[in-house]
């Protein structure tokens, strides 16, 4: 067991966050650490032009994913609401819903 | 910092939706008049993007789809007012979009970094067609097995409770 968790900590590359990690029957349930994934990834890049990837920062209804779901740190998050905004002026990304 | 002989001059990009019924020479002249509007503001065009007619996500002057263009320029002072003074004043522009991209702006490094963004979207779909693919496969797979376990088993019965009401 305890191998187990030293390793999912690992993997989420910052120290410090064990105790956050993977923790069920604590109040509220089952709880993950999540990570920025603009930080973690260098390849994913941040960019109005890239359709695809912004709408996985947004929901069905065309509302901006709050960091508290996505994870993203504060500044990407600053970031990414700027560039759905303008894709949002070039019909790229919808404001009310998503061009299915 | 740079090692071109002329100072280093900042970078625009503008991205411009037109109607789709809007004509390719139409289209060429409208992208004419724009480049000679970034030489004569001592600029130069470092890049050009055809995204092609795509389907626009809410409907913009009553277009559905639009064709998407794509320029990435250098210039001095009001290029930029020119380039909107232009796209404003053509009829079969629905929208335009321009992002300052640096003060100091290098073309080369640019460009290479917009091709490595294709070739990373690229292979990324790629990978996802490929997903696709073998999820599509797994999927036959099971539905052959299932089939075969099935079809005869079932077709017993059936006829063995038909069997049972006479």
């Amino acid at each position: 067991m305890k191998g187990e968790m030293r390793e999912r900590s690992d993997r989420s590359r910052e120290a410090g966050m064990d105790k956050d990690g993977d923790e069920r029957g604590r109040r509220g349930g089952f709880h993950r650490k999540k990570v920025c994934r603009f930080c973690s990834d260098q390849d994913f890049l941040l960019d109005y032009k890239d359709v695809r990837m912004m709408q996985s920062f947004v929901t069905e209804h065309g509302k901006i994913v709050p960091r508290r779901i996505s994870g993203n740190c504060a500044y990407h998050q600053r970031k990414l609401t700027t560039s759905i905004k303008r894709a949002r002026n070039l019909a790229l990304v919808g404001y009310v819903s998503m061009g299915s | 910092m740079s090692t071109t002989a002329t100072d280093p001059k900042p970078g625009f990009e503008t991205t411009f939706i037109t109607r789709s019924e809007l004509s390719d020479e139409a289209l060429k002249a409208l992208q004419d008049r724009l480049a000679a509007a970034i030489t004569e503001y001592k600029g130069e065009i470092v890049l050009t993007e055809d995204w092609g007619r795509r389907k626009l996500a809410y409907p913009i002057q009553k277009e559905t789809r639009g064709h998407y263009n794509y320029v990435v320029y250098t210039g001095t002072g009001d290029v930029v007012h020119e380039i909107e003074r232009h796209l404003r004043l053509h009829d079969h522009v629905l929208r335009f979009l321009t992002v300052n991209l640096d003060k100091e702006f290098d073309a080369d490094v640019f460009r290479k970094q917009r091709a490595e963004v294709h070739a990373a979207a690229k292979r990324r779909e790629e990978e996802r067609e490929a997903r696709r693919e073998e999820r599509m496969a797994e999927r036959r797979g099971y539905e052959d097995a299932g089939e075969r376990r099935h079809e005869k088993p079932e077709f017993v019965e059936e006829s063995a409770s038909e069997v049972v009401e006479e």
